[in-house]
């Protein structure tokens, strides 16, 4: 069960207005992914557990020898591994997958929260789905429906404390006094107050840059951060996804442990369908992980232990 | 090819730009003074007041042009307006002069009040840097200018001169300027002058009006109007005319000459000497003389009483005119006579009328009675009152020479005289008229002289207009801005953090401006500097090693742990990797750890691009710079993981290479990074010494293998308002 806290600890703000969404153009298909010509391998069947760790040399011999094969592990390992020949059974490709998807403490928390829901609402929870979310909340759970267009949810910050203090000490010592010199009275103006103040404003002139230091996922969700005061809305929306489930994370508990587990699929790492696999590799359909990665390459045993 | 030369940062602005700050700093009257003076010069020989204003305004506007890679040329316009009190001519006691010069300025830079400032330095200037391209209102000396400054003399002198000796009196005239003149000024003529040539000189030839009165020894005096003609040479050099009124030439030619209107009073006053001596000799003369038989009595009025028979009724003196035969001047003598003859008797009064030639100098007459003209029509004839029949006048003209003789030699004072002696009066007045001397600069000594003055007024000036101060007294000092000029394409460079080298291995850096009117760049090294520092303080566990960064440093996150075994951040020019946009390059290593399976080792590469949107409100203008890594899709959350290992480091990246540049040229600084974003303002100095308040908008950012280079737009106001601005709004401070 996720803690609810009526502080937040993380490092992510308040949330706060959001400025107009920047829509990203859709990216065009690579030219610099090259489709795959398959080559021929001996078959190698996995039953279990054990033909896997049997079987590893060979199968990364077949991955180094082949490094345009091997990067399509990131893409779909079970149907990777059927490139050079590997055909597995069920248990083997649910086992396949699910290692990948999650490390294992998350994977734990993930099963938790997966069958604490579906016991306690009698289905599978399906935070991924937005109109699922919406009946969950409003009908399932009768939650009042609350105000949140406009409202940014607080997001972690994936730098550690001590990244962000070595980071900072990089900047000029003029701006990092005035940085703390602003702290400072920010806090002051907070104590006076005793609640919550509105930032100095510390623009005085007409131009200004801002850069944006890190993109805001879904996954870095803050779910221990305060939340502001909300309003009702007069109608319940029919979609809701992870950035507006946000907001209900204190209204219910189970609304809390649903956007845990939503965050939680959000990090998952990403398997593609059979159609998808096959557009990126055939070069019809872009994917990150083909064009940055270049190379994966296993350790191999040297010849006499992968004979022993 | 290098953005920023051997430094880190530069900042570029194009030369419009460059011209508005300067004639906004122009507008300063304080710092950069337009209005000169008064100024005190001594030139030729008297004092002068100067004053000077320069222009810059829509028609006399001050330039400016790049000449070379450290030098301005900036264009002048001004009016420079000379007073004296004391010209000759009047005319010119005030004179203006509108000059156009071009002059040289050095790029430099200095300490001031204890900062190192960009600016533009006119020491050591010289006159051979000042090019005069027009001079009007030089002016030209004539004739008239030499009048009005006669006539002004004038009124300064004494009009009346007199010899204490022989009593004359000369009275100078010029026109009816002297109106208490006695006697006036009968005909009103001015004094009058003229140029002429003479033996190759040039000289002045002044006529002035006059009257003398001469006492004669005689009794009474002689008065006429007359003329004092003189010359003077006029000496040109060039710088001067000069005119020196108490130098009589040389040339027998051009003497002071008196013209007198009297001229038979000159005559009468000469014979009426010659006669005074003629009576003066007579007494002392035989007045009876026998010749021949014949006793011959000569008369003078009453001077002999004693004389038998007496002089006969009415007593006729003896009598004396000036003619001219053949061009020689005789004094014909008229001599009262009684003749007396023996055998036969015979007695009769008469005359005996002869010549004698007058000779002349210049200033005496003398008559020789002793010779008697060889013109036969000038010979003595004698004529008796009893008719005779010439058997007594005849021989008896022919033998009185030698009793005429006996009056000798007689001379007296010609004219001449009088008028060597008015001549000398004269020339008192003459003198007292003194030395004219005319500043008069040709061509050529003007604008030599003008190119002198003005490079010694400007070799000792220079003047900021770029300094990155610090505001905060608690901060080192920012480093010396160097400037260059680079040409054809006209932009002005500034560099800061001279990052290898010496000032002697300074140089410039490549045109990054472009179309842009400002535009900041940060040097490759230094950008690489950055990004290695920023890898570190994440990555602490790496270290630099040949261009990228690399050791062991565990990561850990959410979705999974791993090692990084490399990490190399580069910026990339547009077309490499076959990315048509400036990007940052990032590769690397790393063992990705998964749960029941051996790591894996994976090498990564691709492009992350910072996205540059300029976003304006009434706030101002904002650039917003977003780093984005290249095919990703946000919403892809597969690679969530990469992403916040290499934004935030971008992010950062890109917020410490933008505060320390900002910082080095001089900008103000923000102090806030909240809710996942930063802000810095005002990326270049706000106010460039004292002169303009400058705002500058960046507009984006290209990123290329050379660095980053961020093309902005600059706002210029004049800071402060003068009764200058007022005036050109129609908004002058009222009642």
């Amino acid at each position: 069960m996720a803690r609810h806290t009526s502080k937040g600890t993380a490092a992510g703000k308040e949330p706060e207005a959001s400025s107009p969404k920047t829509t990203v153009p859709p990216i065009p298909p690579s030219d610099n992914v090259l489709p795959i010509i398959p080559a021929n391998f001996e078959p190698i069947r996995l039953e279990g557990h054990r033909d896997l760790i049997v079987q590893q040399p060979d199968l990364f011999r077949r991955f180094n020898d082949h490094p345009e094969l091997a990067t399509l592990l990131l893409i779909n390992p079970v149907l990777a591994f059927g490139e050079v020949g590997v055909e597995m059974s069920r248990e083997i490709a649910h086992h396949v997958l699910h290692t990948l998807q999650h490390p294992p403490r998350q994977r734990r928390r993930r099963d938790e929260l997966e069958a604490s829901l579906k016991e306690k609402i009698g289905e599978l929870p399906r935070p991924e789905d937005p109109q699922w979310v919406s009946r969950f909340l409003f009908e399932k759970l009768q939650l009042t429906p609350l105000k949140t267009d406009g409202l940014k949810p607080a997001y972690k910050v994936p730098l550690n404390a001590a990244a962000i203090e070595r980071l900072q000490a990089l900047r000029p010592k003029r701006q990092l006094r005035r940085q703390q010199q602003a702290e400072s009275e920010y806090k002051q103006l907070e104590s006076a107050s005793g609640q919550p103040a509105a930032r100095p404003s510390i623009r005085s002139g007409r131009s200004a840059i801002r850069i944006k230091m890190t993109h805001n996922a879904p996954r870095r969700l803050d779910i221990e951060a305060d939340l502001p005061p909300l309003k009702e809305a007069r109608r319940a929306p029919t979609e809701v996804d992870l950035e507006t489930l946000y907001f209900y994370k204190d209204s219910h508990p189970l609304a809390c442990d649903l956007l845990e587990l939503g965050i939680i699929k959000r990090r998952s790492f990403p398997i593609h369908s059979g159609d998808s696999y096959r557009q990126i590799k055939e070069g019809q359909k872009n994917n990150a992980f083909r064009t940055w990665v270049k190379s994966i390459r296993f350790a191999e045993a040297p010849d006499d232990e992968s004979n022993g | 090819m290098s953005l920023t030369a051997n430094f880190d940062y530069c900042v570029e602005l194009g030369i419009a730009q460059v011209r508005e700050i300067f004639h906004l700093a122009f507008k300063s009257e304080d710092r950069y003074p337009h209005n000169i003076g008064p100024l005190t010069r001594s030139l030729t020989g008297r004092e002068f007041t100067i004053n000077v204003r320069v222009h810059d305004d829509n028609d006399r506007p001050a330039e400016l042009n790049f000449q070379d890679e450290k030098h301005f040329r900036f264009t002048f316009p001004f009016d420079l307006t000379t007073e004296t009190p004391d010209a000759p001519d009047p005319a010119l006691s005030r004179v203006t002069l509108q000059v156009i010069v071009e002059v040289p300025g050095l790029l430099d830079n200095w300490v001031e009040e204890g900062e190192d400032v960009l600016g533009v330095s006119f020491l050591g200037i010289t006159a051979t840097d000042v090019n005069i391209t027009r001079l009007d209102g030089l002016p030209t000396i004539d004739i008239n200018n030499f009048l009005a400054a006669i006539h002004n003399r004038y009124d300064t002198i004494s009009h009346v001169y007199t010899d204490a000796t022989s009593g004359s009196r000369l009275v100078l005239y010029d026109g009816n300027r002297d109106n208490t003149l006695n006697p006036p000024n009968s005909s009103g003529d001015e004094i009058t002058a003229a140029l002429e040539t003479h033996s190759g000189d040039e000289y002045l030839k002044i006529t002035a009006p006059i009257h003398v009165t001469v006492p004669l020894p005689s009794g009474g005096d002689y008065t006429s109007y007359g003329r004092l003609i003189f010359w003077r040479q006029v000496l040109t050099t060039d710088t001067t005319i000069a005119v020196q009124m108490g130098s009589e030439p040389a040339l027998a030619t051009l003497r002071t000459t008196v013209e007198l209107n009297n001229v038979a009073g000159q005559q009468q006053a000469e014979l009426t000497e010659i006669v005074e001596r003629l009576h003066t000799t007579y007494d002392v003369i035989d007045h009876t003389r026998s010749m021949f038989g014949t006793t011959v009595t000569f008369y003078d009025g009453e001077r002999d009483l004693s004389l038998v028979p007496p002089n006969k009724i009415g007593l006729p003196e003896i009598t004396a005119v000036f003619e001219t035969h053949s061009g020689t001047e005789y004094l014909k003598v008229t001599l009262p006579i009684h003749v007396a003859v023996s055998v036969p008797v015979y007695l009769s009064y008469g005359t005996i009328t002869f010549w004698r030639e007058v000779t002349r100098t210049d200033t005496t007459l003398s008559v020789n009675f002793a010779i008697a003209p060889a013109n036969p029509a000038l010979q003595t004839s004698v004529a008796l009152d009893v008719p005779e029949g010439g058997l007594v006048s005849g021989p008896l003209a022919s033998q009185v020479g030698p009793a005429l003789a006996a009056f000798g030699t007689l001379s007296g004072p010609s004219f001449g005289a009088v008028e060597a002696q008015l001549i000398a009066m004269a020339t008192t007045g003459i003198n007292n008229f003194g030395t004219v001397i005319e500043p008069a600069f040709s061509e050529s000594a003007a604008r030599d002289l003008l190119r002198t003055e003005i490079a010694a007024y400007l070799s000792e000036r220079r003047y900021p207009f770029y300094s990155p101060k610090s505001p905060d007294p608690e901060d080192e000092p920012l480093s010396t801005p160097v400037g260059f000029l680079l040409l054809p394409d006209n932009v002005l460079a500034i560099l800061l953090n001279r990052r290898t080298g010496t000032p002697a291995d300074d140089h410039a850096p490549d045109n990054f401006l472009g179309s842009n009117p400002l535009a900041l760049a940060v040097g490759r090294a230094k950008v690489d500097e950055v990004i290695g520092e920023a890898i570190i303080a994440q990555f602490p566990e790496l270290s630099k090693s040949n261009g990228s960064y690399t050791g062991q440093q565990p990561i850990e996150t959410d979705e999974g742990d791993a090692t990084l075994f490399e990490l190399a951040v580069v910026p990339a020019n547009p077309g490499a990797h076959g990315e048509s946009r400036g990007h940052l390059w990032v590769s690397g290593e790393a063992e990705v750890h998964i749960d029941c399976w051996p790591d894996p080792d994976v090498t990564f590469s691709g492009p992350i691009f910072i996205d540059a949107v300029r976003v304006d409100s009434e706030e101002g203008c904002t650039l917003e710079l977003q780093a984005r890594a290249g095919e990703f899709d946000v919403d892809q959350s597969c690679c969530d993981v990469l992403l916040d290992l290499l934004i935030p480091i971008v992010g950062w990246i890109m917020l410490v290479i933008i505060e320390n540049c900002i910082d080095a040229v001089g900008g103000e600084l923000a102090a806030d990074i909240a809710a996942g974003q930063a802000e810095a303002i005002e990326p270049i100095p706000p106010v460039i010494n004292g002169i303009a308040e400058v705002t500058a908008c960046l507009e984006g950012l290209d990123i290329s293998s050379q660095g980053f280079v961020f093309p902005g737009e600059i706002y210029i106001r004049r800071l402060g308002r003068s009764y200058e601005d007022l005036m050109e709004d129609s908004n002058r401070p009222r009642p």
